[in-house]
């Protein structure tokens, strides 16, 4: 952890606590309205933060189980990047892959986020079909 | 933590900032000399799609020193973020070769010690498209 950041990094981290606390949903009160959400394996985000929260409720409710463990966060003015390690369980397959979340903050919300990783094809086929 | 501590850590990140910009411009000049100066003697370099990393700086040198006619990869550097632990180039790669031309995006992931790339990750949206690109390279 560095203990000279920025203001985005260090909110990121209260969010990476709360979510913690609460699960996805409690990132929620950090999503901007217009939000745009990109995913691994999707071509189009999914947009607004309605339609996003409504997605983790569904994930949640196919009996998956997901953490993440956050490595470090980066932020400057444009950008945050969390560096995570997710460990997600759906029946009985497990996998645990890494990432760098990309995110647009504005006013303490997000705006936009991409997922970059070093093997999406396993990502993609593991959520293949969710 | 006071002011000076926090001070130089400031000043890590944004010399590790500066290194990055140095170390992507010398590879878009195609300057590999230029570039293995920012490397450490045992730089670990993990690329998108091999299981195991190029170790030290010569192997290195020699994978992107050897001429592979008509190949060639340009970054378009979109923003630089550091902190005294990472350094996260965000950028927009277009490789050719071949006739073939591919543009695909990256977070390069750093650490850097005493001013010397230590160690790199590349990640991606699509890793599948960008080894499909290059396999056989």
């Amino acid at each position: 952890m560095s203990h000279h950041e920025h203001p985005n990094a260090t909110l990121f981290r209260e969010l990476d606590a709360k979510m913690k606390a609460e699960g996805p949903e409690g990132m929620a009160d950090y999503l901007a309205d217009d939000v745009e959400w990109h995913e691994i394996g999707r071509d189009e985000p999914i947009r607004g933060k309605a339609a996003l929260v409504e997605r983790w409720a569904g994930m949640g409710g196919a009996g998956g189980t997901f953490s993440v463990d956050l490595h470090d966060v980066i932020a400057n003015d444009d950008h945050v990047v969390e560096l995570v390690t997710a460990t997600v369980t759906m029946g009985d397959k497990t996998l645990t892959y890494r990432t760098a979340e990309i995110m647009h903050v504005r006013d303490g919300k997000i705006t936009a986020r991409w997922a970059f990783s070093d093997d999406t094809a396993a990502i993609n086929e593991f959520f293949a079909g969710t | 933590m006071n002011e000076q501590s926090a001070a130089n850590m400031k000043r890590t990140s944004d010399a590790s900032v500066a290194i990055l910009r140095q170390a992507l411009s010398a590879f878009n000049r195609g300057d590999v000399q230029a570039a293995a100066e920012l490397l450490a003697e045992d730089v670990e370099w993990h690329e998108i799609g091999r299981a195991e990393p190029i170790v030290g700086k010569a192997a290195l040198a020699a994978r992107y020193g050897a001429a592979i006619p008509g190949w060639e990869i340009t970054a378009e550097v979109h923003d630089i973020v550091a902190n005294d632990e990472h350094a996260i180039a965000l950028v927009t790669a277009t490789a050719g070769m071949g006739g073939r031309s591919f543009t695909y995006r990256t977070a390069e992931i750093y650490h850097i010690r005493d001013g010397k790339i230590t160690a790199r990750w590349a990640f991606s949206d699509d890793t599948a498209a960008i080894n499909a690109f290059f396999a056989g390279t």
